[in-house]
């Protein structure tokens, strides 16, 4: 399932998307986010997914590629959604037995899966189109402009970009381990939940003591080759903003502007 | 116990972008009591192959039949699959989570629903297999021993299943000249004296045609050869071909022949090959 999460993933075309600036990127997402979640109505969400939409198709990347990123959250998905339809009171409009549908859990269904499935899809199409490097560079130019985080902003990207590499190498891992406990008798597919939890340990202990190995290893390597944190630390890739971002940040306030317009038109 | 292996096919994610042949139509069969090398280039569906033997992986299209059962059949389980056919991964140390030894190594014989007895009787006798001290070390911590004795305790935790076939994947990796050797001699003598067939991969030549009776080479997801060492080893011009070598001791006698000195090329063994070099130039 590790392998489905296609968010950290960059997926290299040479559109205008990637030649973006990664904090125009991150901004404009982090922008589009907060707006899903004002959006009203239909209207709305059919806006933000116009927009998505035409983002995708600028960014050269295959549909099904960004998609399959979610696959991994298809089960919270449903379960939120089926949660939403059946448990929200209001008035009744189909029942069977004790499972009844109200109105409002209707709507409330709708609106969860849109912005949930708007939601991923936006971070994935970020991350698919900015690679480690320039994301983690532009997380820590960000974070340099806020108060307080502005202290911890290298080492946090730092310990980002180090997560995120490590994602693959750790799944490679798991499996390895899981094939070699399954060839001594392992059975992780049969029992109560507590004896699946059990079987897991056989799992989890390797695979902690690795990443802990790993993770030692790495910091020496670190270390050897004089890393001391962001003090006097100078970038061979600058981040500079372009005419383009220009174009760019104006294209995305138009466009969350329409968003926020579609608040006034009255829902169907 | 043999193996036969026919029209094994594997393809990764078919029907999709990302399809990939690992292998394709292998057939093979092996003995009982045979002690099998496998070789081949990184990449050459070696790993793929021998997880088919005890159905980690289903193949795409083919058999494998273990001792007369189709393995992957309905009703075969996985236990009765693991309790025949043991694989040992490279670096197998990596799999340890027990608290002490004994407990590690009895981790397959529980899972395969033994007494606490019969568990016992099995974790002694495989920790004594891999030589080891069964006394000294039950009780230790596996995370307290050095490299080759983690090597050891997580070997010894598949032989203590009992598996007729074992198969290794690079088990001396890693290891220093010393813990090769014991190695290559504790499994040699698993098959000698215990009768069990052994596969193993490896990407030494001169161990493969020290130990093995047969040797498979693999190349680009196609069993390429499979004969006696002398057999393959007596092509080296093609194996070059497909990034393997002869064995070292070998190249000294074929750099001797090329000097014009006439000397027989086909011994294989570093013994051999000395005995053929001393035969030469006593004369």
């Amino acid at each position: 399932m590790i392998k489905d999460i296609t968010i950290g993933q960059y997926y290299p075309t040479d559109s205008v998307l990637h030649r973006l600036d990664a904090r125009t990127k991150l901004l404009s997402t982090l922008a589009y986010i907060i707006f899903l979640f004002l959006v009203k109505n239909v209207w709305g969400y059919l806006a933000a997914f116009v927009f998505l939409a035409v983002c995708m198709i600028l960014s050269k990347i295959p549909i099904g590629y960004v998609l399959r990123g979610l696959k991994a959250v298809v089960f919270i998905l449903c379960l939120t959604v089926l949660i939403n339809l059946f448990f929200t009171p209001g008035d009744v409009i189909w029942s069977y037995g004790v499972m009844k549908i109200t109105e409002q859990g209707a709507r409330m269904a709708f609106n969860v899966a849109f912005r949930l499935l708007l939601l991923i899809s936006a971070t994935s199409l970020m991350t698919l189109c900015t690679d480690t490097i320039s994301l983690t560079d532009g997380m820590e130019e960000l974070m340099r402009k806020v108060p307080l985080v502005r202290r911890y902003a290298h080492e946090l990207s730092m310990m980002m970009s180090i997560a995120l590499r490590f994602i693959p190498t750790l799944s490679d891992e798991t499996e390895r381990i899981m094939k070699a406990q399954k060839s001594r008798g392992a059975d992780f597919e049969s029992g109560n939940i507590i004896r699946r939890a059990k079987a897991l340990i056989p799992i989890l202990v390797p695979l902690f003591v690795s990443a802990f190995q790993r993770a030692s290893e790495l910091a020496m390597a670190m270390e050897a080759r004089c890393y001391r944190g962001a003090e006097g630390r100078t970038r061979l890739k600058e981040l500079h903003y372009s005419k383009a971002d220009i174009v760019a940040y104006c294209i995305v306030i138009l466009a969350l502007a329409g968003i926020w317009a579609t608040r006034y038109i009255p829902a169907p | 116990m043999s193996i036969e292996v026919k029209g094994l096919t594997h393809i990764y994610s078919e029907g999709t972008v990302f399809e990939h042949i690992a292998i394709e139509d292998v057939n093979f069969t092996v003995g009982p009591h045979d002690f099998i090398g496998i070789i081949g280039h990184t990449g050459s569906g070696k790993s793929t192959m021998i997880q088919h033997i005890n159905r980690l992986l289903k193949p795409t299209r083919g058999t494998v039949v273990v001792n007369g059962i189709d393995i992957n059949g309905k009703d075969v389980t996985m236990r009765d699959i693991v309790k025949r056919v043991g694989i040992v991964f490279q670096y197998p140390e990596y799999q340890l989570f027990e608290e002490t030894v004994y407990k590690d190594v009895s981790y397959g014989p529980k899972n395969l629903g033994y007494d606490d007895e019969k568990t016992e009787f099995l974790v002694k006798q495989s920790i004594e297999t891999v030589g080891l001290d069964y006394e000294k070390v039950r009780d230790m911590s596996p995370f307290d021993l050095s490299g080759g004795q983690k090597r050891r305790v997580a070997i010894a935790g598949v032989v203590a299943m009992k598996p007729q076939i074992l198969i290794l994947d690079e088990p001396a990796s890693g290891l220093d000249p010393a813990g090769r050797r014991e190695i290559f001699r504790m499994i040699k003598t698993m098959n000698t004296d215990l009768g069990i067939c052994i596969l193993l991969v490896s990407h030494s030549m001169d161990d493969v045609a020290e130990y093995c009776d047969k040797v498979m080479v693999f190349s680009e997801g196609h069993m390429v050869r499979f004969g006696t060492p002398g057999e393959v080893f007596a092509d080296s011009e093609y194996l070059e071909s497909i990034s393997l070598e002869v064995p070292q001791s070998k190249q000294v006698l074929e750099m001797l022949k090329k000097r014009g000195i006439d000397i027989d090329t086909s011994p294989y063994t570093s013994g051999m090959v000395a005995e053929e070099i001393l035969r030469r130039f006593k004369k």
